[in-house]
């Protein structure tokens, strides 16, 4: 790590307090990560899992640009055992995009073994679907997933044991956009879930743009062409969900080829804020005014565009401290012939692009980049970069295009104040969604990826640095004040060691890697020199109180926000 | 023994290859788009009075100062004249594809020619199909290497800028050990020449080296700035060193000096306003400094120069 690094890490507050003083008491040094840690060894492990998934996203080669953006994919514990299971919107055909094979849902047997419990939802949903969101929208107890979908959207009610409800029409506004990346958030700060989601392009499934050109070469067409959708942000009644779009700011700025989105606290004020990945535009940053209405300030805070003052694609987006500076940057991943761009959040009001510095730009540059996501795959206390690509355009060869159509899992191991670029060796793919999870509950982050019309996969962690029981902390929250946001959605986590200095932090957010949602579970990798001593889990709830529990290395435990008698 | 009759139609119209010589830069290019052009390394009309040079296609011997042996192949000569002058000038005219067409057959007559190698690579390169051209280029660089050094200036007086070509494809494939190592061949051969000077800047600031990045901007600046001096009419090349100063604004910004930035920023889109980057990064460094108003302005000075170039307003995709 850089001298120059260090210092800025010791001067840096776990949190932010409120309008961005920093009155935390909190110590203030982070650990610094073990750098004999090792390589990071993935597998890939879907060979005998049972999980047998082939997606659908119209056909192949893809002709439409509705048959490029793949589906999400949701973690959610829909038995209630503890473990987080899959679940799979899935897409369809341009001839029939209302008539797909089907969603399926796969129950978490341990060991990283699966089981197709499809038959015990009660529901079919063969929309044609995108991003999908999780959460528990009606406080019941169980997690409710809505789907972002080309045509009506989806709302499906748990009801415990793998069995859902379709309450789109009790819940959902009328809406017949092509929707893509959704967040659930408490953007009001009433206790239950409200939602955000992105409109992408108006787009017909029999009548595309004419081709487009693309490094010489004729492909298929957009976003550019099509007219942009609006997003919409729904908010929670207890009942259904009301379009407020208007009322709390959404239309303020021009509709946008909105894909991904991620709800955290950027501002570092108290309130979530709502980061939007726009395709070939500007990326929007919707910040909150602590009563759920919204400016975009994408632009003046410099993180709608990079360096270069180029709106970008922005597919995935990876929210995580990079620079330990107790504040929540984010990478986006991006289209090829550009590059992957990780926005340092200087202090809450402005980002600066250092995609450069940390070595995230220029490995890059041949990948189309979808999900991505911070992990401490390795347990050296920082966090490493794990993201999937593959190319749009089914023509793309290094040779015509600077970038194959299949290619590999990026893998961005840091070591000190840079990212390295390590094989993944994992083959490669058109892949598009990945999420994260502990799903052989071994202490370390395994990931899920889905690929366009491919196999669902499966990726066990093999890391040595991984293999030590009490090399890691999984925290999950559980806050019984708000019973629709038990997750804790907005929660600031960081893990301190024996002398209170942060080992690291992490944000709860809705939404994730991508039109994908991430864990409910925050990991930690501990350094060695950290494991063995007292740990504290500091968390920062979502209506500003904090609470801290002890824990030693090696621990799973849920914090419980408690309400005040 | 086939026989390769190459024209000298086209040569580097600066005299950089003396080592110390001042670069006379000619910029070809409209308002930037990018850091991938020509940079100052101008294919410049015919020299009528230039030889022809019969090499052998097996060996790539060259016979010096052989001239004009046509040896029955009168044809061929005429036919490879043409299409280096055809190919030069769709090239010069920004119709990189035309070239590339042209440039296509002049390297299946002659496929282990270098110069023929590095100008097809040369029409890739400039139509952002970087990892093809990059073999090419790669190629014609080896097999100039191996040539006499005086033959090679004859037969193939573009070699000693292959690097810094070479430089760029790199730097555009993401591969900035070897972009640093094309560029600095490049300028431990041609001085100075201010693109790879910019370039090698460019790509220290990639790999965080920001001691270099200066070092190599500012010796790019200076090199523009000789060259000015030169020029008739006094200061000159206002583009090239817009581009120069923007990258030394991003240095600043990048080691928290946004008074600095906004000043190299200010004086880049002063020198070349069309340079719509350059108001995008001044526009950030103002909002940095509280001048929301200042940055505004910038924004839509950006906005203006896009809509010249007719082009959209901020992205990384031709998609």
């Amino acid at each position: 790590m850089s001298l120059a690094l260090c210092v800025v890490l010791l001067l840096t507050a776990p949190f932010s307090a409120p309008g961005g003083q920093g009155t935390d008491p909190d110590p203030t040094a982070r650990v610094a990560a073990d750098p004999a840690a090792g390589a990071i060894q993935l597998v890939d492990a879907t060979a005998g899992s049972g999980l047998s998934m082939v997606t659908t996203s119209g056909r192949g080669p893809s002709t439409h640009i509705l048959e490029v953006k793949g589906g999400g994919i949701a973690l959610i514990d829909v038995d209630g055992d503890g473990d987080e299971d899959l679940f799979f919107p899935n897409g369809a055909t341009l001839l029939a995009p209302d008539a797909g094979p089907g969603a399926r849902l796969f129950e978490n047997l341990g060991g990283l073994r699966f089981a197709d419990i499809t038959d015990r939802m009660g529901v079919a949903h063969r929309r044609w679907s995108f991003g999908v969101a999780r959460g528990d929208v009606n406080a019941d107890g169980h997690e409710d997933l809505f789907i972002a979908c080309l045509g009506p959207d989806t709302l499906l009610l748990g009801e415990g044991g793998g069995q859902f409800r379709d309450a789109s029409a009790q819940w959902l506004p009328p809406d017949e956009d092509w929707n893509t990346g959704a967040a659930f958030a408490d953007v009001d700060g009433d206790g239950d879930l409200d939602l955000y989601v992105c409109g992408y392009v108006e787009a017909d499934p029999v009548r595309p743009l004419p081709p487009a050109q693309f490094k010489g070469i004729e492909v298929l067409s957009g976003p550019r062409g099509y007219p942009a959708q609006p997003d919409r942000l729904l908010l929670n009644d207890g009942s259904r969900f009301l379009d407020v779009s208007a009322e709390r700011g959404i239309r303020t700025v021009p509709d946008r080829y909105a894909l991904n989105v991620v709800a955290a606290d950027f501002t570092g004020d108290g309130h979530v804020d709502l980061f939007v990945g726009n395709d070939s535009q500007p990326d929007t940053l919707w910040v909150n005014d602590g009563k759920g209405s919204f400016i975009d300030r994408g632009t003046p805070s410099g993180v709608a565009i990079n360096l270069d003052g180029s709106g970008q694609a922005t597919m995935g987006i990876a929210v995580g401290d990079v620079d330990g500076n107790g504040r929540p940057d984010i990478v986006t991943t991006n289209f090829s012939s550009d590059t992957n761009t990780l926005h340092l959040n200087l202090d809450g009001q402005f980002f600066d692009d250092r995609t450069s510095q940390f070595g995230v730009g220029a490995p890059s540059r041949t990948w189309c980049g979808w999900g991505a996501a911070f992990a401490d795959l390795d347990h050296d206390g920082d966090e490493d970069l794990l993201g999937v690509n593959g190319h749009v355009y089914p023509q793309a060869t290094k040779t015509l295009m600077d970038s194959d159509y299949r290619q590999p899992v990026m893998l961005m191991r840091r070591e000190g104040s840079r990212f390295i670029t390590q094989e993944a060796g994992l083959g490669s793919h058109v892949d598009r969604s990945m999420v994260m999870a502990d799903l052989d509950g071994d202490g370390d982050l395994d990931a899920v990826v889905l690929e366009l019309n491919g196999p669902v996969r499966v990726i066990r962690n093999e890391s040595a640095g991984a293999k030590q029981p009490d090399g890691s902390v999984l925290v999950r929250l559980s806050d019984a004040t708000a019973p629709g946001n038990r997750s804790g959605i907005g929660s600031v986590v960081a893990l301190l060691d024996a002398d209170g200095k942060a080992i690291a932090r992490r944000w709860m957010v809705g939404g994730g890697p991508f039109q994908s949602t991430a864990s409910r579970d925050i990991h930690f990798g501990v350094p060695v020199d950290a494991r063995g001593s007292p740990l504290t889990v500091l968390v920062r709830w979502p209506d500003g109180t904090q609470t801290r529990t002890p824990l030693t290395s090696g621990s799973r435990v849920v914090v419980e926000h408690a309400a005040m008698p | 023994m086939r026989v390769l009759l190459l024209g000298l139609t086209a040569v580097v119209g600066c005299e950089e290859k003396k080592p110390g010589a001042k670069a006379v830069v000619e910029s070809q290019e409209g308002p930037i788009t990018d850091d991938v052009d020509l940079g100052s390394i101008v294919l410049v009309p015919n020299d009528p009075e230039l030889p022809l040079i019969v090499i052998g296609q097996d060996q790539m011997q060259v016979a010096p100062n052989q001239l004009v042996v046509t040896e029955g192949a009168p044809t061929l000569a005429e036919q490879e004249q043409l299409r280096l002058s055809v190919g030069r000038r769709l090239l010069s005219g920004g119709d990189f594809a035309g070239a590339e067409v042209v440039f296509r057959a002049l390297h299946a007559a002659h496929p282990d020619h270098p110069r023929a190698l590095f100008l097809l690579g040369l029409s890739i390169h400039k139509q952002k199909r970087y990892a093809e051209a990059r073999p090419l280029l790669e190629r014609s660089d080896a097999l100039a290497s191996a040539l006499d050094a005086g033959v090679i200036a004859t037969i193939f007086p573009e070699s000693p800028h292959v690097p810094h070509f070479l430089g760029w494809c790199t730097y555009y494939l993401g591969d900035v050990e070897a972009a640093a190592k094309y560029f600095d061949a490049h300028i431990a051969i041609v001085p100075g020449e201010f693109d790879s000077q910019f370039g090698r800047g460019v790509v220290a600031i990639d790999q965080d080296d920001l001691a270099v990045a200066k070092e190599r901007l500012r010796a790019a600046l200076a090199l523009l700035g000789a060259a000015a001096d030169d020029a008739p009419g006094g200061a000159s090349h206002p583009r090239d060193r817009a581009k120069v100063l923007v990258r030394l604004g991003d240095v600043s910004l990048r080691e928290g000096d946004v008074a600095s930035a906004r000043t190299q920023y200010e004086e880049a889109v002063h020198l070349w306003p069309a340079h719509h980057e350059g108001w995008a990064k001044l526009a950030r460094a103002l909002d940095r400094l509280g001048e929301g108003d200042a940055a505004q302005h910038a924004r839509e000075q950006q906005q203006r120069v896009l809509e010249q170039l007719g082009r959209v307003a901020g992205t990384g995709a031709d998609s």
